[in-house]
């Protein structure tokens, strides 16, 4: 049995629907990923699995206990890591994590291990007791990740937690939360950076404006992409109406910008490389380099969308 | 129990924090010791004394007239039931004028409350020189003061209550509400839903933390009146107690109500003083409600901090018992189911 099972999950806010029809399941022990751009409905998504908002419509059980009857049996299951962070300022970094265990019923010798354990696991054992208002934004960042572990849940739940990150604070966090996976806690984990969910992910939903598009492993939803070829092209000032000269370009497919400048997915490379040259040149658009790519899980969402991840 | 887990955590974090002790504190105690110095005599605004007409003779309505001209003179035909209202706290005085007044066999008599202290003055002043003016030296008025418990008047009798009852309201208005808008704000409300924990647990935390803070400014500010302002308390101490508590848990309801429709910290401060102030300063806790015009002392009423001004003076003045505060604890007890159940009802659950 999976121990996330969600069956037409929707959930409505003001006549939109941020979450519409949503089927899930993820086994247990597995590190499941759900990747789309801001507001594809992720956190929503989230709040509902956890127990915390109200579906509109749908049904849902974590470990067969069903959220609308058994909230506090899953309460006891799952940890949380929210996007924002969920600290209290006035208190120190061990009375945070001892408060939350309290709540969830962890007492004592066990709990003052657990703090221990936690604090030493994302190095602020020296910082113990020290008010949270003295951190720095990295280390609230690190205590706001364990918070949610305190309880040693089965089943985590991690709401972009490496936005805002640094890539070096990136790559820490990831191999912090490989270790989370290792303890044998199921991970259901939302980004919305391809590579994390390329890195970390054994299958990844992908999500765009509340539904699910693609859901597969990264290699497969990667070679989904079939014959398409990915041309990567590295330009400054690629305006809205050059993208959509490119766009009616002869062989191209998909074509989306990126921070560094533009993908084009096309079934022959080679040929359109000459036009978009040709194009760029007119528009006065100036080419640092210009390569077929590995297709990425973004070009999956291109492809899927006509949007980057970060549209 | 979770409720005392959640309670706390809120009052750690509100003895970290030194403002909040300030105003929570020390500046109640700063507004009760200034009123208790600077009010020593007040203006005489629409005084309300009784008067007991019991010589028909033109002399003594004409002596009456005089008297009403500056006072507010309220008839009543029973001497015994005069005399019960002013030993009651009701009125300031009596002038009561007996059949043989005009043939000068029997003088007035002006019965006052001694424990009212430079009010009570004034009007024997204000009657004893209408009196004169009227009478010429000759005055026939016999002034006979009574009190009940209380023999002096003492300016803690009104500023001890009155700031206190403002400032418990003003600190559970604002602290019970901002803390629950901050825990929304710094998302620790939502880490707080997903713990598995009763739905009343988190409210029920903040209402234990209000409520204890409550009862501590309670302590201090009865304590400093007592030990240092001389304040005598002449009822019960258990029913001060009782008093208290029904205040301090209007003050909670407060902020509980105020929270569900405020969202952010001025908002709160600003609706919590929109309430405090005028049902302070029209319910008389700034200043006796006798110096108030008659339609403002109707109008006070309306306020629960009336009701609890009340209820306390009554106990710690007056001396009197349960039953006879029961209809201002019941006054007040009302504010605060209202308050209670319209905070919990409109309280958002969502994150
Ligand atoms: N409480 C809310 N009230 C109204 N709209 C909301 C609320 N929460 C989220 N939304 C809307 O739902 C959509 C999905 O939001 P969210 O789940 O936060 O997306 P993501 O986490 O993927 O960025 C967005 O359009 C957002 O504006
Ligand atoms: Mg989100």
């Amino acid at each position: 049995m999976a121990i996330v099972e969600a069956h037409d999950l929707t959930k409505v806010f003001n006549g939109r629907k941020a979450v519409d029809s949503l089927d899930l399941e993820i086994e247990e022990g597995e590190f499941f990923g759900l990747l789309g751009p801001n507001g594809a409905g992720k956190s929503t998504t989230v709040a509902m699995l956890s127990t915390i908002l109200r579906p509109t419509r749908g049904t849902v059980t974590i470990a067969g206990y069903d959220i609308k009857r058994h909230a506090k049996e899953i309460r006891r299951l799952i940890g949380v890591v929210p996007q924002e962070f969920g600290l209290y300022d006035e208190l120190t970094a061990a009375e945070n994590l001892a408060y939350f265990g309290k709540l969830h019923g962890v007492e004592g010798g066990k709990l003052k291990v657990r703090i221990e354990e936690l604090l030493r696991l994302v190095q602020l054992q020296d910082r113990a007791n020290d008010l949270v208002k003295t951190f720095s934004g990295g280390m609230k960042h690190r205590l706001n990740l364990v918070v949610g572990l305190i309880h040693e849940p089965k089943l985590l739940f991690l709401d972009e937690p490496t936005t805002g990150l640094d890539p070096q604070a990136r790559l820490a966090v990831w191999e912090l939360i490989k270790r989370f996976q290792s303890e044998g806690v199921t991970i259901l984990l939302t980004t919305h950076y391809m590579e994390e969910a390329d890195y970390l992910c054994e299958r990844v939903a992908i999500m765009d404006r509340g539904k699910v598009i693609a859901l597969d492993s990264p290699a497969r939803l990667k070679r989904s992409i079939g014959k398409l070829e990915v041309i990567e092209v590295k330009a400054r000032k690629v305006t809205k109406k050059v993208l959509n000269e490119l766009r009616k370009l002869k062989g191209v497919r998909k074509a989306a910008r990126t921070t560094e400048g533009l993908r084009v997915l096309t079934p022959a490379a080679n040929e359109v490389m000459a036009r978009v040259v040709t194009l760029a040149s007119f528009a006065g658009v100036q080419i640092d380099s210009l390569n077929v790519a590995q297709p990425t899980l973004e070009d999956v969402f291109i492809k899927l969308t006509g949007k980057t991840l970060r549209d | 129990m979770k409720v005392l887990t959640i309670a706390g955590k809120s009052l750690r974090i509100f003895f970290r924090d030194r403002m909040a002790l300030f105003w929570t504190f020390a500046f109640p105690l700063l507004l009760i010791t200034i009123f208790s110095l600077a009010f020593s005599g007040q203006d005489s605004i629409d005084i309300k004394v009784l008067a007991v007409q019991q010589d028909n003779s033109p002399t003594a309505s004409a002596y009456l007239d005089a008297l009403d001209s500056i006072l507010t003179l309220e008839r009543v035909e029973d001497v015994a039931d005069a005399e019960a209202q002013v030993l009651d706290g009701e009125v300031v005085a009596a002038v009561i004028i007996p059949p043989g007044f005009s043939s000068g066999e029997e003088s007035a008599r002006l019965v006052y409350d001694e424990s009212r202290g430079e009010f009570a003055n004034t009007v024997v002043q204000i009657v004893d020189g209408v009196t004169r003016g009227f009478f010429g030296l000759q005055t026939p008025l016999e002034v006979e003061s009574v009190h009940g418990a209380y023999k002096r008047w003492n300016p803690a009798q009104q500023y001890v209550p009155g700031m206190g009852i403002m400032m418990v309201l003003m600190i559970g208005g604002i602290a019970v509400s901002s803390r629950i808008i901050n825990e929304r704000k710094a998302g620790t409300f939502k880490r707080n839903l997903l713990a598995p924990i009763g739905k009343l647990s988190f409210s029920g935390g903040e209402i234990l933390c209000g409520f204890l803070v409550g009862s501590m400014q309670v302590l201090v500010f009865f304590g400093v009146g007592v030990f240092v302002f001389g304040l005598e308390i002449v009822g019960s101490i258990l029913l001060v107690a009782l008093i208290s508590a029904l205040v301090i848990l209007l003050g909670v309801g407060l902020g509980l109500l105020i929270s569900a429709f405020t969202r952010s910290q001025e908002a709160a401060s600003g609706a919590t003083q929109a309430f405090v102030f005028p049902a302070s300063a029209l319910a008389g806790l700034w200043f006796p409600i006798d110096i108030m015009p008659g339609f403002m002392q109707s109008i006070a009423k309306v306020f629960p901090t009336y009701h609890a001004m009340n209820a306390y003076q009554d106990v710690i003045v007056r001396g009197k018992g349960l039953l006879e505060i029961a209809p201002s604890l019941a006054a007040v007890a009302g504010f605060v189911l209202v308050f209670f159940a319209l905070g919990l009802l409109l309280f958002k659950w969502e994150a």
